[in-house]
């Protein structure tokens, strides 16, 4: 590049970052230097900001590239053109959704803003239509404390546009960076936003994104901006994510789930809660902590940070932003009411803490407030209870079907269908399904209740599959145990073929998705379900992954086989392929098989089944995961696990693999996303348990983590791993005696010695020291020997405390990726955490998984 | 339906690039493989990955570029053997190469209509935005080579995120900057760009 060059690009990069104002200073300082270096840094400029406003060289996946290029054709307005019979004045501002200007009508001779919606979003047919009907809709409403809606239009080439009134004065969130409100402008600012969203919300009519951005503060009062119009931006959006914006988004919204007058009475409260505390309600630093927050976590009361705001504000405030819809105000209207009358002196009842007096410990959103109204639960032993997950959701278990008469036969077909369905139901974003080998504990014959009580779903899928000769009967039916009653049943036939068999699986997938009104993308889900062509391989593939969910060695030996046949009678059938990966991929994960050996081979499967359908989520799981053991490759792994989960979010193999992924890639906030995910996925499974429990510790809550790592015991009573688990964490929690007794106990179980489980007699060694008998920690640490690797001694050490020697065997230690996630969150090294040499051995770490360490 | 003795040919043939390929990442110098060397076979991937994606019979028709390129990257390179500079080269490469696949389809577009293919022009409606796209394509790879002259680097990074679908942090590892110079040479890249395709 030539220096003219050079200079240019940094005067460009400058003079972006700078406010209008600013930038044109910058210009015309320049300007006076050199003229023509100035020309040609506007034209720059003024084209930088034709290609953002219209999406010129938006990433090529997301529609055809001919629209988006096109679009880069289509310039926005400038000041003094003409829009219909308006006449621009000037840019206001834009955004993902288009450009708004300030404009002219000379025939009312009054100032409009005109939003113009950005060719690419137009370009979908859905979306304009869709922007249209609620830019009408929106057009009825008319309230002093609303931006009218005058008009909606097209340009000639289909753009769609609205004239709003243009209200002058600092939005809300202008007025917010100035600092606090006084309290009295606070509840009158607060009382105007909630009435123009009552009046909205009295006309049926949702916002979807209210927020102090889109509040502007007249001299006549607040008036709201931007009605129904969020919708559009989503529906463009393809369902890449959520649409709102996010620090105002409510727990339903950041799940994508559906939407209605009580997620704008949730954004009311978080506004109201900034306008009287000047804070957010949830933060973070990052977009995956802010959503956990939101979902999960109870906000600081505002008492805390603003002691003198009214009582009976506050409780409104915080009501609206109950993580439960159901426990909040149902409407603005509802809101306005309780504003009003507590305006006119006086503390009136809040009608709905009276209808939902059952669900008010959800309302102060805490974990183990939850626990209370659940109740004692019965103790089985197939699931024992566990810390409930607070998430109400949609979902769903499908119990192993019964097969009548046919012997074997029907069985294997039996268990083929119930695989369809999970696996389509799998699929389905909006849906929570429980996995195969968590309702693998039960049968037809266990009551539904207990079922669903157990494994935390909403409702059960049962099946009875019958073979008579050459037919095969499903009956289908879904239980739902609150209303204690059978919700929907249908039958099916088909002839005992490949072909007969793949329809009615593809029917009764399609029939249960439009009975749970599963929306139109997930319904193609319904066109996955393939098979082989004959019906033998079909069988031994069936019977493969039967093999495969025991994840016992000879079971896994055993499905490898059966898939090995079945991709050479079958080569083309991809599911064929996926299973072949996913019994080598196991066997290395649970110690059968030596990992270089096996995971070349299950790349190569997964590749193929890849190839041939793109869009197998099993078989991206695989792949990450090969990815991360064998290639150490961070970001690649990632990329494939985030596929997965992205399309089937109910794996849950995958979301415990990049939870343990991210864990070590250094993010933690999104790791407990995941392991959380999991945990829902397979309530019964004690591993999950673990790993949740694991990733309190590392997130230092450390109550959390007993609770888990005792229920995960309680699950599986006696593992080594769950009591050593439970010993850290009892260590740290200073309940020091307890955690003897409970590594004294893990050292004596069958198959624990000090080479296999060296952190139990470390966590011994430390917890005896820390109770004074250091001649018992000597012994301990004597009996682990010098012959670990020197990480496993490092650990000892700093478990005993004695950093410089930690850090000397840590910094001389080889890199072990797999004990990133513990050298970079456990406790244990808590107090070396800044010390430079703990910086240097992390870059270590950070550089063999293929990522630059956070600058 | 493939049948085995097909499949069997390809898996001869990519073992061995894939061998190769490997090994021309692994054995290159402080300055990377040759760039020549390694963008032809990644190319041959990309479009034949590119192919089995547009053309398999279920599901949509979309180009997903970003997942071609780790495809492509399994398929070609045992990750392994060649660490994280390595993975740098090798999107390098395959952004550059995507381009190519991109611009080489729009070209035979041109030439099969300049043939008079009967079958496109009753297609209607489709045969406009195709043409549109191709025509788009090529003008902007003569606006990439003109920008090449001046800006080489900005020219790796609209390839990397544009054509490859990288993230801007993917990107800065890729090209082996920080993200803030992805950032800055992006927009200047689009605005420039811009410009040369509007003046035209």
């Amino acid at each position: 590049m030539s220096d003219a060059r050079h200079r240019l690009a940094a005067r460009f990069a400058e003079a972006l970052g700078l406010d209008p104002e600013a930038r044109g200073e910058l210009l015309s300082r320049v300007a006076q230097e050199d003229p023509d270096f100035a020309d040609e840094l506007r034209s720059l400029l003024a084209a930088h900001e034709r290609a953002d406003a219209s999406g010129f060289l938006g990433p090529l996946d997301e529609g055809p590239a001919s629209e988006v290029l096109r679009a880069g054709k289509a310039p926005e307005p400038v000041p003094g053109e003409a829009l219909g019979r308006f006449r621009i004045l000037k840019r206001l501002g834009g955004g993902a959704m288009g450009v708004v200007h300030l404009a002219e009508d000379p025939r009312l001779a009054r100032r409009v803003a005109i939003k113009l919606l950005s060719p690419w979003i137009a370009a979908d047919e859905d979306a304009r239509r869709r922007f249209l009907r609620e830019a009408r809709s929106a057009s009825r409403l008319d309230h002093p404390n609303v931006a009218t809606v005058h008009e909606v239009g097209e340009t000639g080439d289909g753009r769609p546009w609205i004239v709003m009134a243009y209200c002058e004065g600092p939005t809300l969130a202008e007025r917010l960076a100035a600092g606090p409100l006084p309290l009295e402008e606070a509840e009158r600012i607060l009382t105007e936003i909630v009435s123009g969203i009552a009046a909205a919300h009295q006309l049926g009519i949702v916002h979807r994104d209210v927020k102090p951005g889109n509040v502007v503060l007249t001299e006549s009062g607040a008036r709201v901006l931007d009605f129904g119009i969020a919708q559009v931006d989503g529906a463009a959006a393809t369902g890449a994510g959520p649409l709102g914006t996010l620090p105002y988004m409510s727990p339903e919204q950041t799940r994508g789930g559906e939407v209605d007058a009580r997620t704008d009475v949730w954004a009311l409260g978080a506004v109201g809660y900034e306008i009287l505390t000047g804070h957010r309600p949830f933060e973070g630093p990052h977009d995956a902590a802010l959503i956990h927050r939101i979902r999960e976590e109870a906000p600081e009361p505002v008492a805390a940070l603003r002691p003198e705001a009214p009582d009976r504000l506050v409780r409104v405030v915080e009501a609206c932003l109950a993580k439960d819809p159901q426990a909040r105000p149902s409407s603005a209207t509802e809101v306005l009411t309780v504003l009003r009358a507590g305006g006119k002196g006086g503390d009136p009842a809040l009608p709905w803490r009276r209808r939902s007096a059952l669900r008010l410990p959800l309302l102060l959103g805490t974990v183990a407030m939850v626990t209370v109204i659940l109740g004692p639960r019965a103790m089985t032993d197939r699931s024992a209870p566990s810390p409930p997950l607070p998430e109400v959701d949609r979902s769903i278990a499908v119990l192993p079907f019964e097969s009548i008469g046919g012997g074997e036969e029907a069985g294997i077909w039996a268990r083929g269908l119930q695989d369809d369905l999970l696996t389509g139901l799998a699929g389905v974003p909006s849906l929570r399904v429980t996995s195969r080998r968590a309702s693998d504990a039960y049968d037809a014959a266990d009551d539904p209740q207990r079922v669903a009580r157990e494994l935390g779903v909403r409702l059960v899928v049962e099946g009875t599959v019958q073979t008579l000769g050459e037919e095969l009967r499903l009956n289908l039916r879904v239980v739902d145990p609150l209303a204690e009653r059978q919700a929907w049943a249908e039958s099916y036939r088909a002839e005992l073929t490949a072909p007969g068999l793949l329809r009615l699986g593809g029917e009764a997938l399609a029939d249960l998705f439009d009975w749970l009104e599963v929306d139109g993308a997930a319904h193609n889900a319904g066109a996955r379900i393939t098979g082989p062509d004959d019906l033998a391989t079909w069988r031994r593939y069936i019977e493969g992954r039967i093999h495969l969910e025991g994840r016992t060695e000879v079971g896994l030996r055993r499905a490898e086989e059966e898939f090995r046949a079945v991709v050479e009678g079958a080569p083309a059938f991809a599911e064929g392929w996926s299973g072949l990966a996913d019994a080598l991929v196991l066997q290395a994960l649970f110690g059968y098989a030596d990992p270089a050996e096996v995971l070349p081979g299950a790349r190569e499967a997964a590749g193929r089944a890849i190839e041939l359908r793109p869009d197998l989520p099993e078989a991206h799981a695989t792949m990450g995961l090969v990815v991360m053991t064998l290639d150490r490759d961070g970001p690649g792994a990632l990329w494939w696990l985030r596929r997965a989960v992205a399309m089937q979010p109910s794996n849950a193999l995958a979301q415990q693999w990049l939870g343990a992924l991210l864990a070590s890639l250094g993010q933690l906030d999104e790791a407990g996303v995941a392991f959380r995910r999991a945990v829902a996925l397979e309530p019964n499974a004690p591993a999950a348990r673990l790993a949740l429990a694991r990733w309190y510790l590392f997130a230092d809550s450390l109550d959390l983590a007993l609770e888990w790592v005792r229920a995960a015991e309680a699950l599986e009573p006696g593992g080594p791993v769950g009591a050593l688990l439970e010993g850290e964490v009892l260590r740290q929690l200073g309940r020091r005696e307890e955690a003897r007794e409970v590594l004294r106990r893990a050292r004596e179980l069958p198959g624990v010695n000090p080479t296999g489980f060296p952190g139990i007699w470390a966590e011994l060694a430390a917890v005896n020291l820390e109770l004074g008998d250091t001649l018992r920690s000597r012994e301990l640490v004597a009996e682990i020997g010098r012959d670990m690797p020197p990480f496993v001694l490092g650990a000892t050490e700093a478990g005993l405390g004695d950093w410089e020697a930690a850090l000397e065997l840590l910094a001389a230690a080889p890199v072990l990726p797999v004990f990133t996630h513990i050298l970079r969150y456990h406790p244990l090294f808590d107090p070396i955490r800044g010390d430079p040499r703990m910086e240097a051995i992390l870059q270590r770490y950070d550089s063999a998984w293929g990522i630059a360490s956070p600058r | 339906m493939i049948s085995p003795s097909m499949r069997d040919d390809a898996d001869d043939r990519t073992n061995d690039t894939r061998r190769d390929t490997t090994r021309l990442i692994r054995e290159a110098g402080p300055e990377g493989p040759d760039p020549a060397r390694l963008v032809s076979p990644v190319y041959e991937e990309l479009k034949r990955l590119a192919h089995i994606q547009l053309s398999r019979e279920r599901g949509d028709h979309t180009l997903r570029t970003t997942a071609l390129v780790h495809e492509a990257w399994i398929k070609l390179v045992d990750g392994s053997q060649v660490g994280a500079r390595g993975r740098a080269y090798f999107f390098a490469s395959a952004a550059r190469a995507m381009r190519q696949v991109l611009v080489d389809h729009a070209r035979r577009l041109g030439a099969a209509k300049r043939g008079g293919d009967a079958v496109r022009v009753t297609l209607d409606g489709q045969v406009g935005r195709i043409d549109a796209y191709a025509a788009e394509i090529l003008e902007l790879d003569g606006a990439l080579k003109r920008l090449g002259e001046i800006a080489p680097r900005q020219v790796q990074v609209v390839e990397c995120r544009h054509f490859a679908g990288l993230s801007v942090s993917e990107t800065a590892d890729t090209l082996d900057v920080s993200e803030r110079t992805v950032k800055s040479d992006w927009a200047m890249a689009k605005a420039w760009l811009y410009r040369e395709l509007a003046d035209e």
